[in-house]
Formats: C-alpha cells, sequence, structure tokens
C-alpha cells in the first residue's frame, strides 16, 4: 500500500494528514488529477515529494507500493 | 544527525547557554547570530498573534543535514547550529536560530545569510498564522 500524505492548508482542505491507497501500477499524474478533483486541490500551489524527494508532477511515473507520495504547500519556515 | 527541531519558542536562556558552550572553543575569534522573530503582522485588520509550526520531518532532517554539509564546504567555519520551532510560537518569541562561528569574522556573515536563505526556501516546514479573531491563514515564504 502507497501512503499519500498532507501537510499544512491541504491537509486541511482533504480533512486528513495520510492516507494508504492501493495504487499500484497507477501513474503519479492521475493520482494527482484524482486527489485536485476529490478535494478541490487545484487553488493550492504545490510541490509533490516521492520518498522525500521533490518531484516533477508532469513526468511519467509509475507508483509503486512502497512510495510515500506527499502533497506540500508552499515553505515558510523561519 | 543534528537536533534542529524544538517544540515551542527558543528561549533567550537556551540562546544564551549556546553561546555559553562555545567559550571554551578558543580557535573562534567571530560568531554570528541570526534570530527569527514572530511578527504581529495585521492582516484585514486582524492582527497575528502567533504561528503553528509543522513539518515534514523525514523530508525536513536530511535537508538540513545537507545545508549544513555543503555550508561546511563553501565556507571556512569552526561550527554552525540551526535550531527552528515546532508547535505554537507567540508574537514576539524567537522560532529561528542561526548559529555560526568561524576564526574571523568575514566567513560568519556570509555563510549565517546562505543559511537562513537555504532553510526558508528548501526545508518543508509550514506556519499556520493564528489571527486575534481565532481564525487563521497560512504563512508563505517569498
Amino acid at each position: 500500500m502507497a501512503v499519500i500524505r498532507y501537510f499544512g492548508q491541504i491537509a486541511e482542505a482533504t480533512g486528513c494528514t495520510k492516507e494508504q491507497i492501493s495504487l499500484v501500477n497507477s501513474d503519479l499524474k492521475e493520482l494527482l488529477q484524482t486527489l485536485n478533483e476529490q478535494y478541490g486541490l487545484e487553488r493550492f500551489q504545490k510541490n509533490i515529494a516521492v520518498n522525500q524527494v521533490i518531484v516533477n508532477p508532469e513526468d511519467a511515473y509509475t507508483i509503486q507500493d512502497t512510495d510515500e507520495i506527499v502533497l506540500l504547500p508552499p515553505f515558510a519556515g523561519g | 544527525m543534528k537536533k534542529v527541531f524544538i517544540e515551542g519558542a527558543i528561549t533567550p536562556e537556551f540562546i544564551a547557554q549556546s553561546l555559553a558552550k562555545h567559550q571554551t572553543k578558543h580557535s573562534i575569534g567571530a560568531h554570528n547570530i541570526f534570530l527569527g522573530q514572530v511578527r504581529a503582522d495585521e492582516v484585514a485588520q486582524q492582527k497575528v498573534t502567533g504561528i503553528e509550526y509543522t513539518c515534514y520531518e523525514e523530508m525536513a532532517n536530511p535537508k538540513l543535514e545537507a545545508i549544513r554539509e555543503e555550508t561546511f564546504q563553501k565556507y571556512n567555519l569552526t561550527c554552525m547550529h540551526i535550531y527552528h520551532s515546532l508547535g505554537l510560537v507567540k508574537a514576539g518569541e524567537v522560532c529561528l536560530f542561526v548559529f555560526v562561528s568561524a576564526k574571523r569574522r568575514k566567513e560568519v556573515y556570509a555563510a549565517t545569510e546562505y543559511i537562513v536563505n537555504r532553510v526558508k526556501e528548501e526545508v518543508p516546514i509550514f506556519g499556520k498564522e493564528i489571527l486575534d479573531n481565532e481564525t487563521h491563514q497560512w504563512k508563505e515564504n517569498h
């Protein structure tokens, strides 16, 4: 089961910080599209991290069973 | 790995103790300190009373470690420390403490700015600005 995590204003919109979804062989771009529609996330500026590394969501990527996919809102440290 | 995240505000006592710990290191000739303090910004006639910080620690810690290593490669420093708050920090309290030491002063100014900029831009930390009418908005670094 791949894990999807949300932070900040994105977690507020989804109403949860973590979800486990059976996504084997799904495409990352399709997943993000589904989440955008499900939770209305299109309005948020965000970065996508797969296994702690920021990725380009436009790149083709097949989700692996052990992946952690994280939707990160704009950074606000300091 | 060096511990960066501290629950709640970074206190003046903690900062003083950090400084005291360096007094036995006699090769140091210059320290530089950056302290980020929570500002009571006004937003649509509401005032920010504090910021509640969260972070994606599994990504933040390796990123901070990389910033640390790259800063040591770029500048000739004796030591450096980065501390950032998690949880609620009230207006007027300190949420970021960067402390850089070197033999001479020139290196410490540049290194401090380099570290602060990278922490703000690259580390996945999020800030919920609590307003005095009990609503909130989300902070964004620009």
